[in-house]
């Protein structure tokens, strides 16, 4: 009996596919963190994904990122307690629709930029997480002004000043995290 | 945390919930554009007696549409009060500093009834559709892009996978931390630095213990001769129906009609637009 497996190479091991899967589950329970900072709410979800791009890589974080964003799009509340394609498609839409942009950008630059030394490596994730940050910070406003019809300046205001110094928190924090599971996943992938 | 309820079905037995989830997701794909290349009053009308139709059809109550409105409130404000009071025109009402002209009344009007119909509009199916049969429908939709090298098959059984797990992992979560509350950790002490060191004892056990419940799943996924989407069969295949294809027609019927407005009256609002100005 011939056997599909003999002969077709999949796009996606079973094994990635089910790390995939939790990974976007992971981004969802994260987006339910909320850490009280004075006036504005800010939750794990960002955290989450620098994490999902470090540990995941370019193509298979892409893929969470995007999976994150189905789920919300057939409407579980994935966002922090909201979902439904009106928040994709809404004013904020865009900082989530952004995050796909981060994994590319920080994920490729993790992967290119060789250096040696732990604090070589870990200045590097930084920077590559910043780049990714500012590249979604970007969408995210663009797609701000398009919906609600704001000016450039009254989007940083409300969208991006505010959430500055606790996203560079959640780096720090992201890759403290990274640095004690990746050699675990490693390990599983390397299989 | 605890009691989060997955999806925002809203059970019904009515029209749009019996249509076919692909034909429903056009259709909000649809009613996206329309919003965004209208530009005038007759446009916005027609939108409106169509919103006002589909909400009757689909007999969810007005008061679970309004509630995802709820989230959309403070940047309504900021864009409408934004938008009147700093757009160029002719003056409508002077008080001191502040100005609100009447292309600038116009605008804000426009801007609010579309942000509230967008918000509506994709309300509409997500409470008339299980997020199952948006699944089946995305994936049914996509099916194209699986010859072009797009995992489609495995974007659907992943969704599948994240949607059972999510409450698992909630559950997880809550464990995890009333554990380290249970040896002393505190969570709401403490400056923003302080606050991310707490927050290292819970995502690492929960990261640890969703990476061994993943590997776990592909191994009893593996035991039970999944190897992926080729030659798999389906235990509720979707299929059209009469009433789906009447609704295609309907659909493209509508997307004409806004188009056809759009350019030929937004044209006229245009030249008025110009005349004010100069």
């Amino acid at each position: 009996m011939e056997t599909t497996m003999d002969n077709e190479k999949r796009l996606l091991t079973t094994r990635e596919m089910t790390l995939i899967a939790m990974f976007a589950a992971v981004i969802t329970v994260c987006s339910f963190i909320r850490i009280p900072l004075g006036s504005i709410p800010f939750t794990m979800q960002t955290f989450a994904v620098f994490t999902v791009i470090g540990i995941l890589g370019i193509k298979r974080g892409v893929i969470t990122v995007v999976l994150y964003e189905l789920l919300g799009l057939v409407g579980l509340p994935v966002f922090g307690g909201k979902g439904g394609l009106s928040v994709i498609t809404g004013p904020t839409g865009g900082y989530i629709t952004g995050f796909i942009l981060s994994v590319l950008i920080a994920g490729s630059i993790i992967k290119y930029v060789n250096v040696n030394g732990i604090w070589f490596k870990r200045i590097v994730m930084f920077i590559a997480l910043l780049l990714g940050d500012a590249a979604c910070f970007i969408i995210g406003t663009f797609q701000f002004m398009q919906v609600s019809g704001n000016t450039l300046n009254t989007s940083m205001k409300f969208c991006v000043t505010p959430f500055i110094i606790p996203d560079i928190v959640k780096m720090i924090l992201a890759i403290v995290i990274i640095e004690r599971i990746k050699p675990f996943t490693d390990n599983i992938f390397s299989k | 945390m605890k009691d989060i309820t997955i999806g925002q079905y809203y059970p019904a037995d009515s029209i749009l919930h019996r249509l076919d989830p692909r034909v429903k997701l056009f259709g909000t794909l649809i009613m996206l554009i329309s919003l965004f290349v209208s530009n005038n009053f007759l446009n916005y009308i027609l939108i409106t007696v169509v919103l006002i139709t589909l909400i009757k059809l689909s007999k969810v109550p007005f008061k679970m549409l309004m509630r995802g409105l709820k989230g959309i409130i403070i940047i309504l404000l900021i864009s409408v009060i934004f938008t009147m009071f700093l757009t160029p025109g002719s003056t409508l009402i002077k008080v001191g500093f502040i100005k609100i002209t009447r292309y600038g009344l116009k605008k804000a009007c426009y801007l609010a009834i579309r942000l509230v119909y967008l918000v509506i509009s994709t309300s509409i199916m997500t409470l008339t559709t299980t997020p199952n049969d948006l699944a089946d429908g995305l994936e049914k939709s996509f099916s194209l892009l699986s010859k072009v090298g797009v995992p489609v098959h495995e974007m659907a059984m992943m969704m599948s996978i994240a949607l059972r797990f999510i409450p698992i992992l909630m559950e997880e979560t809550e464990k995890i931390t009333m554990a380290q509350k249970a040896r002393g950790a505190r969570f709401d002490d403490g400056n923003i630095i302080k606050k991310a060191k707490s927050m290292v004892p819970i995502l690492v056990p929960l990261f640890m213990s969703a990476i061994r419940r993943a590997l776990d799943l592909a191994d009893a996924m593996e035991a039970r001769c999944y190897n992926g989407g080729k030659g798999r069969t389906k235990m509720k295949p979707l299929k059209y129906s009469k009433k789906d294809y009447s609704a295609y027609v309907l659909i493209l019927v509508y997307f004409v009609a806004i188009i056809a407005l759009s350019f030929i009256i937004g044209r006229t609002e245009e030249l008025e637009i110009l005349m004010v100005r100069r």
